[in-house]
This record gives structure tokens, sequence and C-alpha cells, in this order.
């Protein structure tokens, strides 16, 4: 008589021990890819000295593309808002005094393409690069 | 336009928009001899008054934001009438409903979320304060806000309009209690 094969249970129990890509669920969050180079694109070095104009001035960016503004924050330097255009998009911007005359402004942000899809973030250079030529512009206007 | 550029949304989703003059003029009132405090107070006010709860402000900023969920009627578009005249045409038990429809609309489970930010104007001969409104809403398939179904801003100049009308009224009205 044949012995029943002990292969298949033995190799579910290798491939259940090996490390693989899952991640433990409290540790999910740390997961965030590469983040010097997101981090690069998402940063800029602006001029300004008074943080509460700057931070106007932010503001107003963010709702000349269309956002509403969720939370501001002015002790902080944070500005939160959210667009909506049949997808959305939510993004906070913080601006922190580098020096007397310079703010380091970072954005990060999430988007949903539709209503029932679930909020990835924005990790292409492209949505940054608009969102920091359009608060150049607007700083720009501000101070002339 | 509609190429999907990052994570789905358009590649030009964070790009001034060509209108962007127009818009901002439709949605910015100028008040002239108001304080910032004032005109804070007075829209905090007018919020309360349509029934929005206040989600966040930060004064030193200018800014108030508020949400309020409500269920609305609009009118049957051109090829919803074009449907329910179909299903009624093939299962007669059904015009009553279509006929029902096209009298009272359809109804959109919402929320709408509004942002009235604050700033000082000094550049006219005397001094004023500017207030930008900008308001969006999504649309829900149910009452319980479970299913979201449009996401849209809200840009109809009546709505801008009307928010200022009161606004304005709500400034006066303050300054008769001081």
């Amino acid at each position: 008589m044949k012995c029943p094969s002990l292969a298949g249970p033995a190799v579910a129990l290798v491939v259940a021990l090996l490390p693989g890509c899952a991640t433990a669920p409290g540790l999910a969050v740390f997961d965030t890819g590469s983040q010097v180079e997101l981090r690069s694109y998402q940063s800029r070095l602006l001029p300004g000295s008074d943080r509460e104009q700057f931070l106007r001035v932010v503001i107003g960016t963010m709702q000349d593309l269309g956002f509403v503004i969720d939370k501001a924050d002015a002790a902080l330097g944070t500005v939160t808002g959210t667009k909506l255009a049949g997808y959305e998009v939510r993004m906070t911007v913080t601006v922190q005094p580098q020096g007397r005359a310079q703010f380091m402004v970072r954005a990060n942000a999430q988007s949903k393409p539709k209503p029932t899809a679930a909020a990835v973030a924005i990790e292409e250079p492209g949505p940054y690069q608009d969102f920091f030529a359009a608060l150049e512009k607007a700083l720009f206007l501000a101070a002339h | 336009m509609w190429l999907a550029g990052c994570a789905g949304i358009p590649a030009g989703a964070l790009k001034l928009p060509p209108d962007t003059a127009e818009h901002r003029e439709l949605q910015t009132h100028r008040y002239e001899g108001v304080s910032e405090a004032r005109l804070l107070s007075a829209g905090v006010g007018v919020l309360q008054d349509l029934g929005f709860t206040l989600e966040g402000s930060e004064s030193r900023l200018g800014v108030i934001t508020g949400s309020r969920k409500l269920t609305s009627r609009r009118p049957l578009h051109s090829d919803e009438v074009l449907s329910r005249l179909a299903w009624s045409a093939a299962i007669p038990y059904l015009a009553p409903f279509a006929a029902y429809g096209a009298i009272h609309g359809v109804k959109e489970p919402q929320v709408v979320r509004l942002s009235l930010v604050t700033h000082p104007d000094p550049t006219g001969p005397t001094p004023a304060c500017l207030v930008r409104v900008t308001a969006q809403r999504v649309v829900y398939l149910d009452e319980q806000l479970t299913t979201a179904k449009t996401l849209e801003a809200l840009n109809d100049p009546r709505f801008f309009e009307e928010f200022f009308k009161r606004l304005s009224l709500s400034v006066f009205l303050e300054e008769g209690k001081s």
C-alpha cells in the first residue's frame, strides 16, 4: 500500500514560514517607498520673511487651484485642503522658516481618481511641480 | 486633458486653470471699512444660520471651514427622461413612478463643505477686507451617505451671490450690535 504523500503539506508549511512581502499591520505606516527622492520634489525653498503672510498666499493659491481649506494652523505653519472635481485630491502644505529670509515649503498629497476608489499617495513629481509653479507666481504677485 | 496623469487623476489637477481669474472674482467679495475679525464673526453667523457645523477655524489666517448634510432634488437630465419614457413604454406599470420622478426630480443626499477665507486689502482708498469662499459637495447614492457618487466643486454664480448677500446682512447686523 502506498503511503499518502506529505510533500504538499510540507511545501505549504515552508512557504508559510518564509519571510514574504507582507508587513505587520502596525508597521505598514512606515512603508513609504523612496522617501528621500519623494521629499526632494515635495519640497522647495522659497523667499519670504513673514510666515503668516506666506501662509495666506499658500491658502490663496490652494483656492485658485480649486481647494476648499479643511484646516490651517498659523503656529505650526500648516494648511490642509481638499479639491473635488470628479476626482479628489487632499493636500497638506507646511511652511517652516529657514534662516531669516526663506521658508522650506513641503507639500504632500493623496488622490482618489473616482468617488468609490481608495486614496493613494501622489508620488509623481508633476503635480508638485505644478503646485510650486502656481505658488511662486502668487508669491511674486503678492510681493509686487 | 483627461489623460490619466498620476494615481488616476488628470495630469493638470494641480495646474492653474485658464479661468482662474474669473473663478476668483466670482468667489470673492470686498467689504469696505469692515475689520477682518468682524467679517469672520459674521461669516460664522451665516454658516450657522445655514445649518453648517463649524469644522475648523484659524482666525490668525482668516480661515473658517464648515459642512452640512442635506438632501436636495434636481430635475431629471434629458437622458434620464428618455430612459424613464422607454421603461414606461415597456412596462406601463412603471409609468406613475416615472411621472413622479419627472415632476419632483431626483433625490441627492449630499455633504456640502465650504471654506471662507478673509484677507485684509489695504490697496483701496479706504481699508477693506476681501472674503473668498470655495465650496464643494459629495453626492451619495443613499441617505445613509455610505456610497459616494459625485465629487464636485460648487461654481454656480447664484450660490456666491446669495451667500455674499447673506454675509453683507450679517455684517450689517453685527455692526448694529456693537
